[in-house]
């Protein structure tokens, strides 16, 4: 298992996964992922935020795929949060957690800057997770459908196309690393040595990439394209199941905000 | 010279075209090339004959340096690439540089919802064109994941949906299993016989020609060396050694035959699996009598 997302594995999930997230309509997901990275957002409170990525947990839960692919994707997105935050105990002022003289200098963690780096890494953690859940649960033409009509009308195409062809990418790079692999190179382990033969080979990949580009291109304005890409709407109806998933799960978060809001208010 | 050149019931007519592209190589030079309406024409050439080139001209992919190419009567200029193009279909060699859309039903629906037609016109052309293919089961697919013959079927299909009545193909059973092979070859004469569709094929594949064309133009170096009927031009074997290629298997076993010592009339060329079956069954028969 990687750290990183294995695009094809939720592809894969995506299309022929069966659960009863499967099953809701790409709208009400998106609401309620839009719903939960706004609370992430406009939220500092540490209660509120412990109560979302449970929440959001919870929800992955019901993706039915292994909770080890979330937590082993999460270290990128923690590695992001925490390279922010690294310096905030350091440099935010308030009472002393742990102090250390040095001969020159006195290096002090605040407690304050301890709870804002953990604040900054459960958000992106959280968005996240959010993100995953959709993902790994909605078809990702519907997704893409519903996603690029937000979007003008270059970037909409850009999209589309990324989502079509990243995974032409990816198989043309493994069989790359692979011809590398059989003739006893590596790119890791020589990588020192064979620079510059990585050097062609990034060079060759962006030529076939860019012809690629072009011949996509054409076969793309033989069919009259004119520079949007017009999409049949998806089948699936909003159902009675999908309104009560989006009210049930907005109702939550409202109920997970009031909470831990009043919380507060009765420490305070 | 090609005979019926001047034949009004010619669907496509290059004149004397040449080819330079931009880094001075001189693709494709003088060449005369005619379509019948209803026909099935094969190219036939090795790598690098320039059978890509002529095939890009017919639908204004590419327009020749000099010369002319005329489609339905109309002469394939820019200012008439869009009525060109709803006549003629194009399937490009690698399926993956034609499907782009997320999934199969949305790359077929792409060329009809670009030509803006009412959505329920679009959406029986689509049915349509999966049927024919036989793609209904994997339509919502995204394109990456399906076969290689799959994918094929699906450029195919997103072409057909056009309603094209001439269908361009550049290697369509290139790099295929012999199982997708044949399915394609069976749509395709399907389309033909049934469908009254008029094919443009360019192979190095010479079993495709035998089992599909009317008609082939064998190519080298750009250039047109020999026109004609499949079993004239298969059983010149000095011809089809210019042009680097070998006769269909069922010619190959006669040749072999003959030599063993069987006796088979020279003007019998076999072209397919079903005509060599029968043709042994013949002399097995006659042998016992």
């Amino acid at each position: 298992m990687g750290l990183f997302p294995d695009f094809w594995l939720i592809n894969e999930y995506a299309e022929n996964g069966d659960s009863p997230l499967h099953r809701i309509h790409p709208i009400a997901k998106l609401v309620t992922v839009l719903a939960i990275t706004v609370l992430v957002v406009i939220t500092y409170n540490l209660e509120t935020l412990v109560a979302l990525l449970l929440l959001t947990f919870f929800l992955c839960l019901l993706t039915r795929a292994s909770p080890r692919y979330f937590i082993s994707w999460l270290s990128v997105p923690f590695l992001f949060g925490f390279s922010i935050s690294i310096m905030l105990p350091f440099t935010v002022p308030g009472r002393a957690l742990l102090s250390v003289d040095l001969l020159l200098f006195k290096v002090t963690l605040s407690i304050e800057g301890v709870m804002q780096g953990l604040i900054i890494i459960l958000k992106v953690v959280t968005a996240a997770l959010a993100i995953f859940m959709v993902v790994l649960t909605t078809s990702h033409f519907e997704l893409l459908y519903y996603v690029q009509k937000a979007f003008p009308r270059t970037l909409s195409v850009m999209l589309l196309l990324t989502f079509r062809y990243v995974f032409l990418v990816i198989d043309e790079m493994k069989r790359m690393r692979e011809a590398v692999g059989a003739r006893g190179g590596s790119l890791i382990r020589t990588f020192f040595e064979n620079i510059k033969l990585f050097g062609n080979i990034l060079g060759a990949f962006l030529i076939r990439t860019m012809e690629r580009a072009e011949r996509v291109y054409t076969a793309m304005e033989v069919r009259g394209f004119d520079g949007t890409i017009r999409l049949l709407s998806p089948h699936k109806k909003f159902s009675a199941t999908d309104m009560a998933f989006l009210v049930s799960s907005l109702s939550s978060l409202s109920l997970l905000l009031w909470i831990t809001t009043e919380v507060e208010i009765l420490a305070i | 010279m090609p005979s019926d050149q001047n034949s009004n019931d010619n669907i496509i007519e290059a004149c004397c075209i040449e080819h330079v592209y931009p880094d001075g190589t001189r693709a494709i030079c003088n060449l005369e090339f005619y379509v019948k309406k209803g026909e099935c024409v094969a190219i036939l050439g090795p790598n690098g004959a320039g059978k890509t080139t002529l095939l890009l001209h017919l639908n204004g992919i590419l327009l020749p340096t000099k010369g002319s190419v005329i489609v339905k009567g109309i002469p394939v200029t820019k200012r008439n690439l869009p009525k060109i193009r709803k006549i003629v279909g194009m399937v490009f060699q690698n399926p993956d540089d034609q499907l782009f859309a997320p999934t199969v039903e949305q790359d077929v629906a792409f060329g009809p919802l670009c030509q803006k037609l009412p959505i329920e016109e679009v959406r029986r052309r689509v049915e349509w064109a999966l049927k024919v293919t036989g793609l209904e089961e994997v339509r919502h697919k995204p394109p990456h994941h399906l076969s290689g013959g799959q994918k094929k079927r699906a450029a195919i299909a997103g072409v057909l949906a056009m309603r094209p009545e001439i269908l361009v193909l550049d290697e369509p059973v290139a790099g295929l299993d012999p199982e997708s092979k044949m399915t394609i070859l069976g749509i395709l004469k399907d389309l033909k016989e049934r469908g009254g569709l008029t094919l443009v094929i360019a192979t190095h594949d010479v079993e495709v020609a035998a089992i599909l064309a009317d008609r082939i133009y064998l190519m080298k170096n750009g250039s047109i060396i020999a026109e004609g009927e499949p079993r004239r031009i298969f059983s010149d074997e000095e011809l089809l050694h210019m042009a680097s290629l070998y006769p269909p298997k069922p010619i190959r076993i006669v040749r072999m035959l003959r030599q063993k010592g069987v006796p088979i009339p020279e003007d019998v060329v076999p072209l397919t699996d079903e005509e060599l079956a029968d043709l042994i069954a013949n002399v097995v028969i006659s042998g016992r009598r």
